[in-house]
C-alpha cells in the first residue's frame, strides 16, 4: 500500500496509451478501442479493491452500520 | 513524518496523472482517485486516536455515549460525502458531485434527529 500502486496504473495507463496510437497507425481503429478498454478495465479493477478497502476501513472506524 | 510520506504520494499521483493526460488517456483521473485512497488510508490510524481521546473525556464529563456516537458517525458521513463528492467532480460532471453532497446533508439531518429531539424534550422539561 504505497506509491508502488500508482506507478502500476500509470504504467498500464502510458502501454495502452501508446499501442493504441501505433493501432491507430496502423489504421486498426476497433482493435484499438478494445485496447483502451482493457486497460480501462484492469485499471478499474485494482481502483474498487482500494476503494472497497478504504470504505470498509472507514465503515469500521466511524461506526457507520 | 507521515506528512513527508504523504506529500510525496500526493505529488507522485499529480505527475503521474498529468502524464496521462497527456496522452490523451482517460486513466489520469483514476490515479487521482487512487493517490487519494491511499492518503486516507495513512490517514486513519490517527483518526482512531483522536476518538480514542474524545471518548475518554466525554465520559469523564458525563455526557451519553450515544451523542457521542451519532457525532462520530455524523463526521464519518460527512468525510465519506466529501471524498465521492471531489472524485465524482475530478471526473468533470459538476452537478452529479452537488448531488452527493446534497444527499450527504439529508443523511446527516436524518442522523442528528435523535439529538435534536432530545434537545427539545430538555428544553421542555426546563419550562414546565
Amino acid at each position: 500500500m504505497g506509491v508502488e500502486i500508482i506507478f502500476k496504473i500509470a504504467a498500464v495507463g502510458i502501454i495502452t496509451a501508446i499501442v493504441c496510437q501505433i493501432l491507430k497507425k496502423a489504421d486498426k481503429e476497433e482493435v484499438s478501442t478494445m485496447v483502451t478498454l482493457a486497460g480501462l478495465v484492469i485499471v478499474l479493477l485494482m481502483v474498487v479493491d482500494m476503494i472497497s478497502q478504504l470504505f470498509d476501513t472507514l465503515k469500521n472506524m466511524f461506526g457507520l452500520y | 513524518m507521515d506528512i513527508l510520506k504523504i506529500a510525496a504520494v500526493g505529488i507522485i499521483t499529480a505527475f503521474c496523472s498529468l502524464t496521462l493526460r497527456e496522452n490523451k488517456s482517460e486513466l489520469g483521473v483514476v490515479v487521482g482517485i487512487a493517490g487519494g485512497c491511499i492518503i486516507v488510508l495513512m490517514l486513519l490510524d490517527y483518526f482512531a486516536d483522536i476518538f480514542a481521546l474524545i471518548s475518554t473525556m466525554i465520559q469523564r464529563a458525563g455526557i451519553q455515549s450515544s451523542i457521542l456516537k451519532s457525532v462520530i458517525k455524523i463526521i464519518g458521513i460527512g468525510y465519506i460525502t466529501e471524498f465521492s463528492a471531489g472524485i465524482v467532480e475530478d471526473t468533470g460532471n459538476k452537478s452529479l458531485a452537488e448531488k452527493i453532497v446534497m444527499a450527504g446533508k439529508v443523511i446527516i439531518l436524518v442522523v442528528s434527529l435523535p439529538i435534536i429531539k432530545a434537545l427539545f424534550d430538555l428544553i421542555a422539561e426546563l419550562t414546565i
